[in-house]
């Protein structure tokens, strides 16, 4: 809420300054040279990409980090401030990427580890992130269609839940505790994005641009798992790994926006 | 002009979204007003309700039983399929014991309530050592809400829970459990059930 006050707060301080202004032909002229635009939303599909180091971790890590699968992304109230039309500054307030990983073979290991125990739930080994974000944009007219190269970097809120599972012996009471817990020992997890945006600019009662883009995104990350076995009133057993993981994915996906100041 | 009320509009929308999606509701309230506590088999992937009058102590638990009964709401603010449910007399306190020697450390009448865990019961469940007897005491909240269908369609409903035997006694035989609970409004619950474990 407090973002999009700050938002709406920019877009009518901007509007304002520029009718201030009407008088002033040299600084009008100046302020001519800007356009705003208000991304409505940007969705789309995350297809995270495998990476080879995740490959040989202990412990069933491999399976459980390196097992990619499709997600969800989205984006909303995104603000481009445009110079002469053809470079740009956009802030993008809200912005989600859902990294989803397959369980199946994590699943798998479990239930070879643990064959005489029921494993009834799944795993949080995917993640999402989100955050500002902020990115420089190149305008390339083609006719009746434009192409624009973003260049996107954030701090990102990167969130995956730690797992607590219990798995319950077959024939008793008897369960087995079995955690993983995430650590970044990162203080910021920054993301970077290259973007090409392909859309095309309609004018129906307003302006607006309405088009496709694929992005390139990679969140470099450096985690300390901690993997805790402990069967019920019995010492725990607790393994630890530090992993390097660059979380790359391409986005595909649709992109509406309204061209506010002209 | 047509263009300033198209972008009051295009701004203003999301506002009225999130406005609405912020509400905050009140809760229904209940009272547990009886508990009923039989003998249930854990042996498979779920605890069940069991008739037989002989289990394995290794997997024994016990069901037990709430009823509740509506008695009102903690505020006006009551949507229905979006209001909580919560207890109105808290647990004082919660006691499982057996009238035969269980260990020699857990004699006849003694209490039993670091030997159990509680199952919410379901395919799903995971029971793990936070689920104690003490976690109820701790939390006060005993029972559980209307939630089929939604809002409080009818005055009394009932729900189940599964306390798990962790440690199981020494001897084959028969045992006598009991279970007591004490509310905040002093009102006492107590049931007993028999089986022969072995």
């Amino acid at each position: 809420m407090k973002k999009l006050s700050i938002l709406l707060f920019i877009l009518f301080s901007l509007e304002s300054t520029a009718n201030s202004y009407s008088s002033d032909s040299t600084k009008q002229s100046f302020l001519n040279n800007f356009n705003l635009n208000f991304a409505w939303f940007e969705v789309g599909s995350v297809i995270p990409i495998k990476e080879n180091s995740l490959n040989n971790l202990p412990y069933g890590m491999d399976k459980y980090l390196s097992n990619t699968k499709a997600g969800f992304s989205a984006s909303t109230f995104n603000i481009e401030l445009w110079y002469k039309n053809k470079i740009g500054l956009e802030l993008l307030l809200i912005s989600y990427y859902d990294f989803g990983y397959n369980k199946t073979s994590f699943d798998n290991y479990i239930s070879n580890q643990y064959p005489n125990f029921y494993i009834k739930n799944g795993w949080n080994n995917g993640f999402s992130s989100g955050g500002l974000g902020y990115r420089i944009n190149y305008k390339i007219k083609l006719k009746k269609f434009q192409i624009i190269p973003k260049f996107q970097i954030g701090i990102n809120n990167y969130n995956s839940s730690d797992d607590h599972r219990s798995f319950k012996e077959k024939g008793s009471n008897h369960i087995i505790e079995y955690s993983i817990e995430k650590k970044s020992l990162k203080k910021n997890i920054i993301d970077y994005h290259f973007i090409v945006d392909f859309s095309k600019s309609v004018n129906f009662m307003i302006p607006f641009e309405i088009g496709v883009k694929t992005e390139f995104i990679t969140s470099p990350t450096l985690y300390q798992y901690t993997i805790t076995e402990k069967p019920y009133s019995s010492p725990p057993k607790i393994n630890q790994l530090t992993v390097k993981q660059n979380n790359p994915a391409w986005v595909i996906g649709l992109v509406f926006r309204v061209i506010l100041i002209k | 002009m047509t263009k300033k009320i198209h972008k009051k509009i295009i701004l203003l929308t999301p506002v009225l979204i999130l406005l609405l999606s912020c509400s905050k509701y009140d809760n229904y309230l209940y009272e547990v007003i009886d508990i009923e506590v039989s003998n249930a088999d854990n042996s498979g992937k779920e605890a069940l309700h069991s008739n037989l009058d002989s289990l394995q102590k290794k997997s024994y638990a016990i069901q037990l039983k709430y009823t509740m009964k509506h008695t009102g709401e903690d505020g006006e603010h009551i949507i229905e399929g979006e209001s909580g449910y919560k207890n109105e007399f808290t647990v004082s306190s919660f006691n499982i014991y057996s009238l035969d020697s269980f260990d020699l450390t857990h004699p006849a009448g003694t209490s039993l309530n670091e030997y159990f865990l509680i199952s919410r019961g379901g395919v799903n469940d995971e029971y793990n050592s936070s689920n104690s007897i003490n976690s109820i005491i701790g939390t006060g909240n005993i029972g559980g809400g209307n939630y089929n269908g939604g809002g409080v369609s009818v005055d009394k409903w009932s729900t189940e829970r599964y306390l798990i035997l962790m440690h199981p006694p020494v001897n084959n035989g028969r045992y006598t459990f009991i279970v007591d609970i004490t509310q905040s409004n002093n009102t006492l619950l107590s049931d007993t059930t028999i089986i022969k474990l072995y």
